[in-house]
């Protein structure tokens, strides 16, 4: 094993390291803050520096056709053998620098923002077993390797979403997330299994470098769904885990609740890793899905089919609720659904490199975006504790939105509330309610500057923001389709685009109302910028956003046309493409350029309209509310979960509760008490069998002897004169017998 | 009838006749008395039977000894009032000494009477067999017998003496007569005043009373002292 | 001397006497009336040798042998058991053969 190979292995080392120590320590006795940050800090800049060393050295090599990496056999299986190791190949050398660096910043990040948790040590444990899951599974070069790390971000991301776990919103949110990616990864068993069934390994680059598995497996038709082959089947089985890991409608209901975690968790989930994962995982398979083209003769085939059709929906759906959403963090949340849906999209077109690049750009801004919105929150949760620090009879301060029933969560709060900080009498303040925001800008320089490029980004500014570039890809791939008469490629256009107009203007509003305009709450007049720790990973952020774009952009541009990164992944799809027969040319065109331009000024200038040019006032309402009907209807997320609720979990809830009290407590308890009874009754039968007949009989001999001996004993009453007589009737018969008889 | 049938016949009553008496009297001294006529009928018939010497023996050993000891041992044993004669398996005793009787009697008659015909007829017929055993033949009354008859003590005599015949059971009979005579005076000699029982009930009846007697003199003797010296007498007494 | 007593009414007699003297031996109350039952028995036994010796061979020795052992053997057996029902009396103040019962398991 050469030495990067070695260096590949270590890299998640340290933080699995970093993670057995403090859990170690802290089972032990208490972890201090300051050792807890210290070693969570080294780990992960350890991995960040392997990271670096690998990938800048992995930069030279030609990664097709050698891959940096080793595997040994791990699990011998009767015939075959289960070989698992780490691998840096075209696809995830990009992923190996970003995560690294997303993980080493948040790091950074929650040190300052989680500092006066008590359990802050905590957080930090399990932010290194989280950083080193993602790690894992960015290197791994198999599927199984693969899967594990990904339960371990699944169990992570559960931990850490219920932090809080005092509040029933958090550990049901918790609960939530666990059991929807379930759902997905049950799908992704079954495709691994299957995979595993039809090719006997699971390693990456056997399976989806070797045109004769690709071909076998298309050709083979699928065990079930007999019509299909059976790499679509396995494709789409594996694509479940994406659409449970990655918030694809349907499973995207998970997403959101997890906003109950702190903030940088939400960073890591939703921004760097954990979404990031179910794309990866996609794009990993995505020769094999590629390989499907094979048997179709128009179109693009049942598989690229349904993962479009998810991908565009998931788009449409979490741009339209993010418009209506008032909390900072939700905002986001539903962003980065749409957003991971316009990746889904671009795999389900086949534009492997467009979801590739969308998926680097968009790690770094939302991590940024969600980091500033910590910030934000951060801020404006001193600006109120400051307040009610400084007068603490009474307050005059108009308190704003407050806390409808169960709504929002209160992460930054809670990082507070055990500082002896006496309850308010008035109702709670909601740190996180854009409409108690407002006029930030002044207040936080930094963090505005950096949220706004990071808005700008997601909008898809022109040419600067990494976003544009990105985003301008997948459109790119629709538009070809649709000038090529593809259907899905048409839908998803349209769809893309309104969402796209859609992204826009919500970021712009979210940016006017929490930064521009006056301050709306007495506790946004007083926020105060953050520490270094928290504004420097912040301004990191914001270069990539501003320049990661560099990486793909079009060779059509002048200059900066390098497309870097569709050259390095392309060869990767050689040997799908030999399955199919032909190749599939990309051609370009300005329009969707300039239709992304278009679109994004569209949608930014109306926000602008709406909500920048009048700020709005205090306890004004939301311009958004004309919508009425539609407004509430955005705002109550779509309903979805209620109709999740209705359909399946309150049947399951009804039949759980009768099968427990009709089936189990009363059928089999029933059965199983009438068996109780009849044995006890039939073991009574015996008892009284054994008693009277057996033990009795045997009684009544030994009676019987008794009484015999007894009668005999009888016999012998010592008194002469009865001897005398019985000698006498012997003598009586004897003499009758010998006289007469003899 | 001849003279000798006669006697023979009251000799009989008397004999059975007493012996029913002493087998049934309450008064045992009447018993021991109708032993005594008893054992003189059956002299008698041992006069009748031309046994001389054991009619003269049972005179002086019977009536002359044995009735004696047993007057002697009526007297001696003398308290035990009886309300009845008889125990309680008097009843099936009796019954069982009749039909002894009767089996005897039937067996004991001479051949042609027909009651024994009949029985002894139907045994045969229930065995299919014939009865076993002649009628004795006795000798009859004639000078030979006489002159055998007389000499018999004499001969008896020269049998028990001689070693031959008798004469080592005569010793044996005189060892058991020694050991009677030395085991009876041993088994009824005179005991100490504690060793019989109602020597010792006696002893113990004087016993109580004496002390009683003397309680009774210390608690008056008592009464007349002072206190302390009562104390010490009473520490004495124990 | 015997003219015209036939041997059986001897037997007879001597019969009767034994079960009487049975009788006494074994339904009487006192101890000492028993051993009159015995001695009758005794008497009857001697009867019954005496008439078998003069009826059926007067001339042997064998019978009065016999007897002369029995009146031994009977007049020895009386002042034994009287002296033991003396002792008796003595010790339990009854001479009850019931009553004198100990003599068992």
């Amino acid at each position: 094993m050469d030495n990067l190979a070695l260096l590949t292995w270590l890299i998640p080392v340290p933080l699995f390291v970093a993670f057995g120590l403090m859990a170690l320590m802290a089972y032990g006795g208490r972890l201090p803050k300051p050792t807890a940050t210290a070693i969570a800090m080294t780990g992960v800049l350890a991995a960040l520096v392997l990271a670096l060393i690998v990938f800048a050295s992995s930069l030279r090599l030609n990664l097709n056709k050698q891959p940096v990496g080793s595997s040994f056999p791990w699990l011998a299986t009767g015939d075959t053998t289960f070989n698992i190791g780490v691998v840096v190949d075209p696809l995830n050398l990009p992923f190996v620098f970003m995560v690294s660096l997303a993980c080493t910043l948040i790091f950074l990040y929650s040190t300052s923002y989680m500092a006066n948790d008590p359990r802050y040590a905590r957080f930090m444990t399990y932010l290194c077993l989280f950083a080193g899951s993602m790690l894992g599974l960015v290197v791994s070069d198999n599927l199984l390797t693969f899967f594990v790390f990904w339960e371990l971000m699944g169990f992570c991301s559960y931990a850490l979403i219920g932090f809080f776990y005092n509040k029933p919103s958090a550990f049901k949110a918790a609960v939530k997330a666990f059991m929807t990616t379930r759902i997905g990864d049950m799908f992704l068993m079954l495709g691994i299994v299957y995979l595993w069934s039809a090719t006997g390994t699971l390693n990456f680059h056997a399976i989806m470098q070797n045109e004769d598995i690709l071909e076998h497996l298309v050709h083979e038709p699928a065990l079930i769904f007999g019509g299909l082959s059976a790499a679509t089947v396995i494709g789409l089985l594996i694509f479940g885990g994406t659409v449970g890991k990655s918030a694809q409608w349907p499973l995207h209901v998970w997403l959101p609740d997890a906003m109950e975690g702190p903030t940088p968790v939400s960073a890591m989930i939703h921004a760097a890793t954990m979404v990031s994962a179910g794309v990866l995982l996609s794009l990993r398979i995505f020769p094999l899905l590629n390989a499907t083209l094979a048997h179709v003769p128009s179109g693009m085939g049942t598989a690229f089919n349904v993962i479009g059709f998810i991908g565009a929906m998931t788009a449409l759906i979490g741009a339209l609720i993010a418009v209506a959403q008032f909390d900072i963090k939700r905002v986001l949340a539903y962003s980065t659904i749409s957003q991971l849906g316009f990746m889904v999209a671009a795999i389900g077109m086949g534009a492997y490199v467009a979801a590739a690049f969308h998926l680097l750009t968009h790690a770094f801004f939302k991590a940024l975006l969600f980091l500033g919105s910590g910030s934000v929150i951060h801020g404006v949760e001193h600006g109120h504790h400051h307040l009610a620090h400084a007068a603490p009879a009474g307050h005059a301060e108009p308190t704003g939105h407050v806390v409808p029933a169960d709504d929002h969560g209160h992460d930054a709060h809670d990082a507070h509330g055990t500082d002896g900080h006496d309850a308010p009498s008035e109702p709670e303040f909601d740190a996180q309610d854009m409409r108690n925001m407002g006029g930030l800008r002044t207040r936080m320089p930094v963090t505005f500057i950096t949220f706004l490029i990071g808005g700008l980004a997601l909008s898809g500014f022109p040419f600067i923001t990494a976003g544009f570039w990105s985003k301008d890809e997948i459109l790119g791939a629709a538009y070809q389709g649709l000038t090529e008469g593809q259907t899905l490629h048409t839908v998803i256009f349209a769809v893309l685009v309104f969402s796209a107009t859609l992204t826009a203007f919500y970021t712009m509003r979210q940016i006017a109302l929490t930064f521009f305009g006056v301050a709306r709450t007495e506790a946004a007049a007083n926020a105060a910028e953050n520490p270094w720790q928290m504004t420097l990973p912040l301004g990191v952020l914001s270069f990539f956003a501003l320049f990661a774009g560099l990486m793909n952009i079009p060779r059509q541009i002048p200059v900066i046309g390098t497309e870097w990164l569709g050259n390095l992944l392309e060869p990767t799809l050689e040997a799908s493409i030999k399955v199919i027969g032909h190749e599939h040319a990309a051609v370009f065109s300005f329009v969707p350029m300039i239709v992304s331009i278009v679109i994004g000024l569209l949608g930014l200038s109306v926000g602008w309209l709406i909500y920048g040019a009048k700020p709005l006032a205090a306890n004004q309402a939301d311009p958004v509310e004309k919508l009425g009907g539609l407004f509430t209807f955005l705002n109550r997320r779509m309903l979805w979960d209620e109709l999740y609720r209705a359909v399946f979990i309150m049947p399951l809830q009804w039949i759980a509760d009768n099968y427990s009290r009709i089936v189990d407590k009363g059928i089999i308890d029933g059965i199983l008490t009438g068996g109780y009874a009849i044995g006890g009754r039939f073991a009574g039968l015996l008892k009284s069998f054994d008693e009277r007949v057996v033990t009795g009989t045997s009684n009544k001999v030994g009676e019987f002897f008794r009484d015999l001996g007894q009668s005999g004993r009888e016999l012998q009453t010592g008194r002469v004169q009865e001897y005398l007589v019985s000698a006498l009737i012997a003598a009586v018969v004897m003499l009758a017998f010998f006289l007469f008889i003899q | 009838m001849e003279v000798s049938q006669i006697v023979f016949l009251i000799l009989t009553v008397t004999l059975l006749g007493a012996a029913a008496l002493v087998v049934t009297t309450k008064n045992l001294f009447h018993a021991a008395l109708y032993l005594i006529v008893s054992f003189f009928s059956v002299a008698g018939m041992y006069v009748l039977l031309e046994a001389g010497f054991f009619a003269a023996a049972q005179l002086l050993v019977y009536i002359g000894a044995i009735s004696i000891l047993f007057i002697f041992a009526v007297m001696l044993t003398r308290g035990t009032a009886l309300i009845t004669p008889l125990n309680s398996q008097a009843g099936a005793v009796g019954v069982m000494s009749a039909i002894m009787f009767a089996i005897l009697a039937v067996f004991l008659w001479p051949a042609p009477i027909r009651l024994q015909e009949v029985i002894l007829g139907g045994f045969r017929l229930l065995r299919g067999g014939t009865y076993g055993g002649e009628p004795w033949q006795f000798v009859p009354n004639n000078a030979d017998t006489a002159a055998v008859v007389n000499n018999a003590t004499l001969r008896l005599g020269a049998a028990l003496g001689d070693f031959a015949q008798y004469g080592a059971l005569l010793l044996l009979s005189g060892a058991l007569l020694l050991v009677g005579v030395i085991g009876s005076i041993w088994v009824a000699r005179e005991r100490k005043i504690a060793d019989t029982r109602a020597d010792r009930s006696e002893a113990a009846a004087d016993a109580r009373h004496e002390a009683q007697l003397e309680s009774e003199a210390e608690a008056r003797e008592a009464a007349a002292l002072p206190a302390g010296a009562h104390a010490a007498s009473v520490e004495g007494q124990h | 001397m015997l003219n015209g007593i036939p041997l059986h009414w001897f037997l007879l007699v001597a019969a009767a006497l034994f079960c009487l003297g049975l009788f006494g031996a074994l339904a009487r109350k006192n101890a000492i009336a028993v051993l009159m039952g015995v001695e009758l028995m005794l008497n009857a036994v001697n009867i019954n040798l005496l008439a078998f010796w003069r009826y059926v061979n007067p001339a042997g020795t064998g019978g009065l042998a016999f007897t002369a052992f029995v009146f031994i053997v009977a007049a020895a057996e009386a002042a034994v058991g009287l002296a033991l029902i003396i002792s008796v009396y003595r010790n339990t103040q009854s001479i009850d053969p019931e009553k004198l019962d100990q003599m068992k398991l």
